[in-house]
This record gives C-alpha cells, sequence and structure tokens, in this order.
C-alpha cells in the first residue's frame, strides 16, 4: 500500500510541470560523453591470513599475487539540459595469467576469462531543483553504513544546494532462486528499500542530513526482515578542515527469526567520525573512527548486531575497502556474517583509520595507520583485537587527473580476534600432533601498486 | 511504546539484547509414516539409542548370585534406583542417546502368581519413563527374555583348579564344584548360566515334573548321571573323546598331560563321600539341562527344557494338549473365579495382561515411542523334536541322526549329531550290559548258590554256551572262569526280569522327560513353521496393547534360531510376515554379526586383534537384511534394537590398556554400516551396576558403554553426531570417527571426524536437531549450511538448524568438522568452541 501511494503522489507532482518542461527541452542542446577508466593492477601479499599452516594439496599455495587489467567504460548522454543518460560498466574481471585469447573457442580447457559487470545504467531528469533519477544506480544513506549498494532505483527529489530532500525507492538485486522466465517471477522473494532523506545548510559550513530507511527484506521466504533505519549527519568544512559525525539506529524484527520461531526484535546502532585536515595544500590528515553494535553470544534470540553495507570510508587497506578495486578481502566485512543484502556484525566492529600525507606537486606520500576491534569478544573467540594496519603511500598524479599512479605496501599485525575470522586452518591457540605451540596470528606483509589511466 | 523508547534512546542504549530464547525441544509422540517415523512437527526422527540395562535381566532381590529359590522377588530399581535416574538420564544425553529400549520382562511384573501384579514396579517403571522425558529421551518398552526364564540355569565355577585356562579340561572341570570347597564338605559354584524373562510359576507349568526347589537344581546334569557307577565310565568315555575332536565348531585345545580321567574319577569320590548329603546321583527332574555355555544362546537350541518352555509358550494347545491350568478371571471383583485353559493360553494370557499393566502405567507419556512384544523369539526347537524323535523310536539314536539328515543336509546333521552324543544331550539310554550288570550287581549273594542249587540246569546251559564265551575267557583262571559263568547263568536265567527292569527304566525316563505328553507332529509342525505360531502371537499381543492404547506403535523382532548359529554361523533368523491387522508396525532386527564366541564353557570372548576389525563394511549385509524385510513386510520403519560388543576382548586388563580399542573398531565398523543406510539403531548396552568380574551380572556378558565406574568406554566409537530430528526426508549421511579406516593413498586429507548429513526438500519449519558430542570436537567445531541458520546449545549438545530454502528442489546438507591442520575450511557458517561462537557468511 505504501508503495502505491508513493507512485500517485510522484505522477501527480510530475503532471503538473509536464508543460513546462516541454518548452525548455526544444531550447537545450543535445550532448554525448563517452569515458574511459583503465586500471592495471598488481598486489602481492605474503599469506591470505595469519596461520603458516600450509592446507593440503592446496595447489594455489598460500601467497596472494595478481596482475590485471579492469576497464571501465562510462558513457553520458544528454537529450537537453534537463535529461541525461548514464551508463557504467566494468569489463575486464579478470587476471593476466589467466585470460589467453590464443586458445582456441571449441578447446574445452579454454577458460572464459572476460568479465562484464554493470555498474549503473539510468536515466536522470532535471529542472529547477526538481529531479527524477530511475535506474540501477548507486544509492548511498546519510551515514554510509546501512544502504551502500547498487540497486534498482527510483529518485525523486528537490536540491537547491542549501536544501535537499528525496524519496527513494528501490529493488536490490534478488538473493533469492526464482525461475528464469517472466511467468515465474514475482515480488515474493525481494528485497526493497524505501528511503527519505534530505539535508539542510544551517550555516554555510554547517550541513545537517536527516535520512530515514526502511528496508523490507524477504529474501528467504518464511522470515521476512523489516528494517527501519533512522540516520543523521553533522558535517562542518571550513579553513581546510572537514569534520563530520554520523550515526544510525536501525529497528525492526525478523519473522520467526527466533530458535522458537517466534518473531525477534532488531534494534542496533553505528556511528562514524571523519575527520580530514589540510594545511596549505601541503599536509593532509586524513581521519575516520567507526563503532557498530553487536550482538550477544547466543544465535536465535533478539539481535544487536548492526547491519552494515560492508562499505566504510577509511584509507586503510585491508581493514576497510580497497580504494585503488575493491576486491572483498576487506577485514572489517569479513568479521561479518553475510545475510542476503547486509552484513550482520554479530562482533560489532570499531574502527579508527588515519593517514598522514606530504603534497608536493603530483605527488602524494606519507603513513596510514589502522586499527580494528570487534565491540564483543563472546563473537570474536574470546579477543577483541583484529588487526593494526601500518602502511606507506605513494601516489602520483599527472595531467589533471587523467593518469595516476598508486603505490602501497605495509604490513598487518593481527590480533587474535581477526585470527579468528581470518585463518583457514587454526582460528585460535593450537598445538599441533608433534606438540608445538602454532601462533595464529603471524603477521601480513604486502604491496600493492595500481596505474590508473583516464579517457 | 517499546519502540518509541528505543527510538528516543537513540545512541545511547547498548546494542546487545539478551532476551533468551530455547529452541522448542519438548519431546512428542512418534507416528509411522512409510518407513520413517514423524513426530507432531511432521519432522522426521531419528533414533539414536541404548538397551536399559543389561542387569535388568535379574531382580534386585534376591541378589543375581543368591539362590533364586522361594524368596521374594522384586524388580524395582533395575536399571537404577530413581535417586539416581537424574545422573545417569544426564549422562546418555551427554552421550547422545535420544532414546532407549528399557528392558522390563515378564517376571518383574507378575513373579507371585497368575493374576498377582507388582503395583510398586509397575509404578516404578512409569516414574523412570517420566524421568527420561525429563531429559528428551524416548522409550521403547521392551519385554525382554532369553532361554525362557532366570529360573533354567547352570551352576558352574569361573576359576576351577583343573586345567589351565581356555583349555577344554579346564571347561569341562568348570561344572564341578568348587574343589577346595569341596574337600571342606561344602557345595560352591561361583557363577551361572541363566536366562531371564518368565516367572517362576510360569516355568513350572512347562516343566511339571521338575522339582525347582531341590537343592540340585542348577548343578550341571550330566554330574547327576555321573553318580551312577554303571554310567559314569560311559560319560567319561565320551569327554575323552572330546578331546581333540576337530569336528567340534570352535577351537578345541590339545589335550593335556594330567589325567582328566583320573581326575574326574577324583571328584565324583568327593562328591559321594565328602558331603554330609551326597551331591550325586540325581536324576534330571531335580535339574534343567542348560549347559554352561559361553555362547548361552547355544541353549535355546539345545536344551530340551528351554525348548520345552518356548513351545509351550509358542504353541503349547497342541504339543502338549494336556497341560491345562487355572488363570484367575480378572475380570471378577472377588479375585476367586478361575478359568481353565491349556497351556498356551495360560502362559500367554499371563503374558499379555502383564503387558497391559506396563501399557496402562505409561501409555499418556509423551516420550513411549512403542511396545516390542518379546525379545529375540526364538524359532527353533532341535532337541524338542530330536528328543521326540528319540522317544518315538523307543530311544534309538539313528532315528535323531535320520532326522538330522532331513532337516539341515548330510554333512551338517553328521556334525551336529555328533556334538549332540558327545554333549550327552540325549538321555543316556544304557546296554543290555549295563542292565545285567546292574541286575547282577543287586543279585550279588544269590548268583553263586543259584548255579549250585541248581547244578543240573546250570550244567546243560554251560555246555551249550561254553564256546560261545571262550575268547572273554581264556585268559582267566579256573576260579574267574567259574564266577563268571555262574554270573552269565543268573543273568539269562533271570532274564525276564532284567527285560522288566529295562522297560521298567524306559518308562521311568519317558516320565522324567514328559515324553508322553508331548505331541511328536506337533513338534514337527512347530518347527517347520514357528513364523505362524509367532505372529498369531503378535496379532494377541499388540491386538490387546492397541486396544489399551491405541496410539500405540507395536515393535516386531524376527525370530532367531537357525541351526547355523550352532555350527559357528551368524546368528540364525527366521523371516516375518506383516500382521496386517495391527496398525503401527515397527521392525526391530538385532545385529551380533561375529562377536559372540564359538562352542565353549567358561570361555573367554572370542580373540580378534585390531586389524581384523579395522576394515569391515556391514553396509551390504544390513542392506540385504533391509531389502528382505520389504519384501516380506512391506514398508514399515527399520530400527535395529540390538547390537553390541564385549568390552573385555583379551581380558578386561589388556582391553583397558588399550582404551577398549577392539570393542571400538567393532562398534565404529557397525555405526558406519547403520549410517551408511541412515538405519535407526539401539545399542546394547547401558548398565548402571555392571562389575569388571561379572560384566552386567548375567552370563559374564561384559556389553555395558559405561565401566563399573560409570565413566563412557569407547566412547568416540558410540558418541557420534546425528540428526536427532529432521525437517526434511533423510537422504544420506555419515561420520568419519577416529576408527574409520581410511585409506592414506588416495592423496586427500584424512576427512577425520567429519559428520555430513543430507535431506530433501524441508517439510518442517521446526529445527532440524543435530547431536555434536563435545568428545568429537574438543577443539571446536566448524558448520557448513547448505541454506539457513543455526544456533548451538551447549547444555544438550545440539545444533539447531533452521533451512530456509524452501525451493522443493533443494537439497539440504550440512557438514561439521573439527579443527584439523591442513584442512580447507573455506565456506563455513558457524564456528563454535568453548561456548564461543563465531558467525561466517551465512548464505
Amino acid at each position: 500500500m505504501k508503495k502505491i501511494s508513493f507512485i500517485i503522489i510522484f505522477l501527480i507532482s510530475f503532471y503538473t510541470n509536464a508543460q513546462d518542461l516541454n518548452e525548455q527541452i526544444i531550447k537545450s542542446k543535445r550532448s554525448a560523453d563517452f569515458n574511459l577508466e583503465l586500471l592495471n593492477m598488481f598486489l602481492l601479499r605474503n599469506d591470505t591470513d595469519f596461520d603458516r599452516t600450509p592446507i593440503y594439496y592446496d595447489k594455489f599455495g598460500q601467497e596472494q599475487g595478481l596482475l590485471g587489467t579492469f576497464l571501465k567504460p562510462m558513457i553520458t548522454l544528454r537529450a537537453n539540459n534537463h535529461l541525461r543518460f548514464y551508463w557504467e560498466s566494468e569489463i575486464g574481471l579478470d587476471l593476466w595469467g589467466r585470460n589467453n585469447p590464443d586458445v582456441g573457442l571449441n578447446e574445452q580447457n579454454s577458460e572464459l576469462a572476460l568479465g562484464i559487470k554493470q555498474r549503473e545504467i539510468y536515466g536522470e531528469l532535471n529542472y529547477e531543483g526538481f529531479f527524477l533519477k530511475a535506474g540501477f544506480q548507486r544509492v548511498i544513506d546519510v551515514s554510509t553504513l546501512f544502504v551502500n549498494h547498487w540497486i534498482g532505483a527510483l529518485k525523486v527529489g528537490y536540491d537547491n544546494k542549501d536544501f535537499g530532500a528525496f524519496l527513494i525507492a528501490g529493488e536490490y538485486p534478488d538473493q533469492t532462486y526464482k525461475g528464469w522466465d517472466f511467468s515465474s517471477a514475482s515480488f515474493n522473494t525481494d528485497v526493497f528499500l524505501l528511503g527519505l532523506d534530505g539535508y539542510y545548510c544551517i550555516i554555510e559550513e554547517l550541513k545537517l542530513y536527516t535520512g530515514i530507511y526502511f528496508v523490507d527484506d524477504m529474501h528467504t521466504i518464511d522470515r521476512r526482515r523489516q528494517i527501519t533505519a533512522f540516520e543523521g549527519k553533522l558535517s562542518f568544512e571550513k579553513y581546510g578542515l572537514m569534520i563530520s559525525l554520523s550515526g544510525t539506529y536501525m529497528m525492526g524484527y525478523r519473522h520467526k527469526g527466533g530458535a522458537d520461531l517466534k518473531n525477534i526484535d532488531i534494534s542496533a546502532y553505528g556511528f562514524t567520525l571523519n575527520a580530514g585536515y589540510n594545511i596549505a595544500q601541503r599536509f593532509v590528515m586524513d581521519a575516520v573512527f567507526t563503532y557498530m553494535s553487536s550482538d550477544d553470544g547466543f544465535e536465535g534470540n533478539d539481535s544487536g548486531a548492526f547491519l552494515f553495507s560492508s562499505r566504510r570510508a577509511g584509507p586503510s587497506l585491508l581493514l576497510s575497502e580497497n580504494d585503488i578495486r575493491p576486491i572483498g578481502d576487506n577485514l572489517d566485512k569479513r568479521i561479518g556474517a553475510y545475510d542476503g543484502v547486509f552484513y550482520e556484525m554479530k562482533a560489532g566492529l570499531l574502527g579508527l583509520d588515519l593517514g598522514l600525507y606530504y603534497l608536493h606537486n603530483f605527488i602524494k606520500v606519507g603513513p596510514i595507520t589502522g586499527l580494528l576491534f570487534t565491540t564483543n569478544s563472546d563473537n570474536s573467540m574470546g579477543s577483541n583485537f583484529v588487526g593494526w594496519e601500518n602502511n606507506l603511500l605513494l601516489d602520483m598524479t599527472f595531467f589533471e587527473n587523467l593518469f595516476s599512479f598508486q603505490l602501497i605496501g605495509g604490513i598487518l599485525i593481527p590480533g587474535e580476534a581477526g585470527a579468528a575470522f581470518i585463518n583457514q586452518i587454526n582460528r585460535t591457540d593450537y598445538t599441533n600432533s608433534e606438540g608445538e605451540k602454532i601462533s595464529v596470528t603471524e603477521p601480513i606483509y604486502y604491496t600493492q601498486s595500481g596505474i590508473l589511466m583516464r579517457f | 511504546m517499546k519502540k518509541i523508547i528505543l527510538i528516543v534512546s537513540f545512541f545511547l542504549v547498548a546494542g546487545c539484547l539478551d532476551s533468551e530464547r530455547q529452541p522448542y525441544t519438548k519431546l512428542s509422540p512418534l507416528k509411522v509414516d512409510r518407513t520413517y517415523f514423524r513426530d507432531v512437527y511432521n519432522r522426521y526422527v531419528y533414533l539414536n539409542g541404548i538397551n536399559v540395562g543389561g542387569t535388568n535381566k535379574l531382580p534386585v532381590s534376591p541378589v543375581p548370585t543368591a539362590d533364586p529359590r522361594g524368596e521374594p522377588v522384586s524388580f524395582v530399581g533395575r536399571p537404577f534406583p530413581l535417586s539416581e535416574a537424574d545422573k545417569w538420564f544426564s549422562l546418555m544425553r551427554d552421550l547422545g542417546f535420544n532414546s532407549i529400549r528399557l528392558v522390563v520382562n515378564w517376571e518383574a511384573v507378575e513373579h507371585d502368581g497368575p493374576g498377582k501384579f507388582d503395583y510398586e514396579y509397575l509404578n516404578y517403571i512409569r516414574e523412570i519413563v517420566k524421568k527420561a522425558n525429563e531429559y528428551n529421551i524416548y522409550v521403547l518398552v521392551n519385554f525382554h527374555e532369553n532361554l525362557f526364564s532366570r529360573l533354567l540355569y547352570v551352576n558352574f565355577n569361573r576359576h576351577p583348579e583343573f586345567g589351565e585356562d581356555g583349555s577344554l579340561e579346564y571347561m569341562l572341570a568348570s561344572v564341578f564344584p568348587d574343589e577346595t570347597e569341596l574337600d571342606r564338605g561344602r557345595v560352591k559354584f561361583d557363577s551361572r548360566t541363566t536366562g531371564d524373562g518368565a516367572p517362576r510359576w510360569a516355568v513350572k507349568a512347562c516343566l511339571p515334573e521338575k522339582n525347582l526347589d531341590s537343592k540340585k537344581w542348577g548343578v550341571f546334569k550330566i554330574l547327576g548321571n555321573l553318580g551312577d557307577p554303571f554310567m559314569r565310565d560311559q560319560i567319561i568315555s565320551n569327554i575323552n573323546s572330546l578331546i581333540g575332536d576337530s569336528s567340534i565348531p570352535g577351537p578345541v585345545p590339545a589335550p593335556e598331560e594330567r589325567d582328566l580321567s583320573k581326575w574326574l574319577q577324583d571328584m565324583v569320590l568327593k562328591m559321594e563321600n565328602n558331603l554330609k548329603e551326597p551331591l550325586i546321583p540325581f536324576d534330571i527332574t531335580e535339574t534343567t539341562d542348560v549347559f554352561p555355555f559361553t555362547n548361552w544362546w547355544n541353549n535355546t537350541l539345545l536344551s530340551y527344557d528351554i525348548n520345552r518352555c518356548y513351545a509351550a509358550f509358542f504353541a503349547g494347545d497342541k504339543v502338549f494338549p494336556s497341560y491345562e491350568y487355572e488363570y484367575p478371571d480378572l475380570s471378577d471383583s472377588s479375585g476367586k473365579r478361575m478359568i481353565k485353559m491349556n497351556i498356551k493360553d495360560y502362559l500367554q494370557t499371563g503374558y499379555i495382561n502383564s503387558w497391559i499393566k506396563v501399557v496402562e502405567a505409561v501409555r499418556d507419556l509423551p516420550n513411549v515411542i512403542g511396545y516390542d512384544l518379546i525379545n529375540e523369539p526364538p524359532g527353533g526347537f532341535l532337541m524338542l523334536t530330536i528328543m521326540s524323535a528319540y522317544f518315538s523310536s523307543e530311544f534309538n539314536p539313528q532315528s535323531v541322526k535320520n532326522l538330522l539328515v532331513n532337516i539341515v543336509g548330510e554333512e551338517k546333521a553328521e556334525a551336529l549329531y555328533r556334538l549332540i552324543f558327545l554333549l550327552n544331550l540325549l538321555p543316556l539310554f544304557p546296554t543290555d550290559s549295563y542292565f545285567e550288570d546292574r541286575y547282577a550287581n543287586n543279585h550279588k549273594s544269590e548268583i553263586y548258590t543259584y548255579a549250585d542249587e541248581h547244578n543240573a540246569e546250570y550244567q546243560t546251559w554251560l555246555s551249550e554256551n561254553e564256546e560261545k564265551y571262550k575268547k572273554e575267557t581264556e585268559s582267566m583262571s579256573e576260579s574267574e572262569k567259574n564266577s563268571f559263568f555262574k554270573k552269565k547263568f543268573f543273568i539269562d536265567i533271570n532274564r525276564p526280569e532284567i527285560e522288566n527292569e529295562k522297560s521298567l527304566y524306559k518308562k521311568v525316563l519317558r516320565e522324567q522327560y514328559q515324553a508322553d505328553k508331548i505331541d511328536t507332529f506337533a513338534t514337527l509342525d512347530l518347527n517347520m513353521n514357528f513364523v505362524v505360531y509367532l505372529v498369531e502371537l503378535y496379532k494377541r499381543i499388540g491386538a490387546a496393547i492397541q486396544n489399551a492404547d491405541p496410539r500405540a506403535t507395536i515393535w516386531l523382532e524376527e525370530g532367531g534360531g537357525a541351526l547355523d548359529s550352532l555350527l559357528g554361523g551368524t546368528l540364525g533368523t527366521v523371516n516375518l510376515y506383516r500382521p496386517e491387522e495391527l496398525k503401527q508396525v515397527v521392525f526391530t532386527p538385532h545385529w551380533y554379526p561375529d562377536i559372540y564366541p564359538f562352542f565353549g564353557i567358561n570361555s573367554p570372548p572370542r580373540d580378534f586383534t585390531v586389524d581384523e576389525w579395522r576394515v569391515q563394511d556391514f553396509t551390504p549385509y544390513l542392506k540385504e537384511k533391509v531389502d528382505a524385510v520389504k519384501s516380506t513386510f512391506g514398508l514399515m520403519p527399520v530400527v535395529f534394537g540390538e547390537f553390541g560388543t564385549y568390552f573385555n576382548y583379551k581380558g578386561i586388563e589388556k582391553s583397558i590398556e588399550s582404551d577398549y580399542q577392539i570393542s571400538a573398531e567393532i562398534l565404529d565398523n557397525y555405526y558406519e554400516g547403520f549410517e551408511n543406510l541412515f538405519l535407526h539403531r539401539m545399542i546394547w548396552c547401558f548398565s548402571a551396576n555392571n562389575s569388571y568380574e561379572k560384566g552386567d551380572l548375567w552370563n559374564y556378558e561384559d556389553f555395558s558403554v559405561i565401566d563399573p565406574d560409570g565413566k563412557p568406554r569407547a566412547e568416540r566409537a558410540f558418541s557420534r553426531p546425528y540428526p536427532k530430528f529432521l525437517s526434511g526426508k533423510p537422504v544420506s549421511m555419515h561420520f568419519y570417527s577416529d576408527y574409520h579406516y581410511y585409506d592414506s593413498q588416495k592423496g586427500i586429507v584424512d576427512p577425520l571426524r567429519e559428520f555430513y548429513m543430507s535431506m530433501e526438500s524441508k517439510e518442517s519449519d521446526m529445527p532440524t536437531e543435530i547431536f555434536v558430542p563435545y568428545v568429537q570436537y574438543k577443539d571446536g567445531f566448524y558448520v557448513f549450511l547448505s541454506d539457513g541458520w543455526g544456533t548451538f546449545d551447549e547444555k544438550t549438545s545440539t545444533f539447531f538448524w533452521y533451512p530456509t530454502d524452501d525451493n522443493p528442489l533443494s537439497k539440504h546438507e550440512i557438514y561439521i568438522r573439527p579443527v584439523q591442520e591442513g584442512r580447507d575450511y573455506s565456506g563455513w557458517t558457524y564456528f563454535y568452541k568453548e561456548g564461543r561462537l563465531l558467525v561466517g557468511n551465512r548464505e
């Protein structure tokens, strides 16, 4: 019912402006932009986890490394000043060691290495502050912690730089088995998002963001989960200082989610503090502090675990999402449990990232450090310490960002909580068959570089 | 209001909500659905049970070692006193048993006489079942019996003073009273081979000629014959010929240097002279013909007394048509009215009435899953048939041989006959010379005077017969010759009288064996068509029980007792057919493929090595058995109601030293076989009051999975992960214990302690419950789920799995794996260790 009312309201507002809109279209000009981002990436790590015990007959070994090329084509078409089409995709999710064009098509062992991922495709209408955006797009909530996904959505709203308000309705990519043909598709097992958010400039430097998001998650049959998240954010930016504090409180229930098959309540919260400081374009500090609530040590009762989008901002390489190209191995995500759309942070999360850089012309260089903890050791094998990351970054940018090179390397000193989540074999203290005590928190050394060219 | 408070406390409230929710784990009555058990939530139920207990075969009073004659009987306290019930049921739950086969017996309920029931015991049983329910343990009630009754027993000495341990001489010496005690003028046996089941009054009805109060009761029957000087030589000769006889199944030790014959003679003299009241001679009516076989089961086939009891129970109206008794009319409130009936009805009425009393005591309890009507009903009436033929042929052994040829074929008949002959199983019918010598001996003083007084006749007789005895007398002196011929003359003259004595002897023998009461053709029919009698009994008891408890599930056992078991084969079975009149029916065979010792008395368990058991796959044999059930019974659940092993291979000390490794290997193979076919199983047994010396206090069986200190033994073999309840139809499972044979040549990681189970599409929202024993996963365990989520309850070591994929084509799978060096754990859903939980990706 909520969905239907929303569509009706939208259609009425759209109709009242339709006449003016037609006149503007006639006066506008058409244009087309075609851009490419070409990334060549190199990555090397001495281990995939913090345990040096080899897996028997593992042909891949423990070292990790890749060389690969990723191409991101982007097309923007403008029909006039108000209508815009955007398409972004990624091609070449392969590694150099795999893609072999010389292999005959009919050879049984020829591995198809070409991958295409459509990231965004939408159309956008702008008219005097009102806008409409429809299609598959990235939707980000106020705090970025809860909703931060690529989904099919319709976003309408008003934005005049001092004030903005947006209504979002979307559907997440389907997680549940259903037949391939159209006749067997339905909304019965889908995940829907409905959100209302906006901002208000209190003064030019201080902005207040608020949002409320409702997720109706039916991807598990007969285990419907409905979550409402209330979010707020306050950001301040002046004299090179940027600071923002945002938070999310989510509440809801899961149908028959309890061990006794009764509904369970969900109540969780998280917040993040971002701070950046740029001194005379020479020194830059970038700090991020994030906290997410945890659940108790029992499954099947009410849940206090934060539902995390898995995309936490932060300059660290392994503790947060990889900035060069996300490869899905960030530890802040791996200490959560993927549960359909979200990562359920049963053990909670407390993270601090700090980067200090020196800038000179095209060079950016400096150390990065990051700390990650769980907030409930009951759900991380008795320890809270996940890991401490220390990196050195070198970033060079030329031709107004058309060409950039990044090199980063460092060491991750893991904690026992990190070992519990990440190790393949020994998650806690371990004594092997020879009676030797095996360390489960061996550090990881790594380096990574990327050459990014934009066309 | 709650939500408003939560909103107000935005950013302030703690994220942890601790409201406890526990999985729904109360037991509900089971129903039979094709080959499955289902609970009220439509879940499939898998039974991993244990027999409780091994010592239930014997009453608490009189104490099992005491002489059972006359003392008041009570089974209250078997399997254990109520005050200990929490301790033992919590142990059973911790070991993973979700069901018990509660061993009850007829004697426990109706020991004081027909229609006199022990209500204290019935109430005790009810409390035991209720207590089991508190621990989520299902109860199958079984009316147990072996060798018909514990009143049928034979005493022996565990540690005789003659022969080397394990030798044939040692075995034979075991049946004699303790030699030292005999020297002191006392008769003492420290051990007994016995049965269990029927009350004393039922035994008395089946064996009316027996004097159950005799002081000789339980003394090995052949000792009675040894008291007869004329038969002694014949018996000793038979015993001597046993030594070194390769036709006897089982190990036959080499003869020893000591003179067995002399030792036997000495013992006979001691039994005759050292006692105030001589122990021997005595006749068969004063004792039983039970043998102290270590494999006590052999008595089912070889004891005429036991055969007669079972024949009376199953077909007494036909086999013993003249036996009639009176059973009280229970509908008569005065209790005085009696109903006359044939022995079969007399026994079966008592048996059924006892059943009904038990059913009435427990029928309203939700954890009662059924009634197992009778334990291992014996279907072989070999001795009854043989004896019947023997009597009919006027004690002609050849008739027995001919009969055996007809039954088992020429080759096996020869071995069987030899066994029967050498064990003196047939009542000894003396030779003519026995009667002659006995007559002469009784008329010693008359022999010479008679010849002298009838000298003319004597001289005539001598002239006619002297030549005939020439060979026997040629080495005699003249006076010896004279005595010899006068004796022969006396015997010849009195031959009619000797023939009379011979006839009288036959008559007495026939009376002692009730030979004239048996209908020979009926015994043949019973032997050939036992299954008909058994199914008729099942119908009768089953109908009575389902009348008393309409939701009752009736559990049927197969008849045992094929002759092959005597010849070293496995326990023979008799195929059943389905009693259509009964509603919910379960088939519950037993499984003892080859752990029992071969023929022997007072012999140790079979001597296995670990290697013999390391690689044994029983799956094909079990499958064959289950398939046979399908073809004869149709669809019904199959539950292996008994299987198990000795825990004292190579002696209890060595067994403990090896951490019961052979027993563990044997059990592991059984369990793997059952798991390969997803077959329900109930291990024999749990004995709360066993001992290292006497095992389960019954026939030296030492099968209990807990030791006398109450600690589990070979625990890692039987305390295994398994699904207690399944929300989908069971498809397959396996568990590779530490005893699983693993071929290292395959080049992959040993799947040590891996548990796997799969189900077809889910049919219930209630969780699949999997027992995850700590003993298998001390370093924690991983759970891999195909779908859904789960939670682990440490208290009950149960993982509750809620599959969520509703696609009807989906297969739901779960793996549980221990922490093991070198194994790849990608894809895990949960990791548990020491009460802590890690959650991985659920989908």
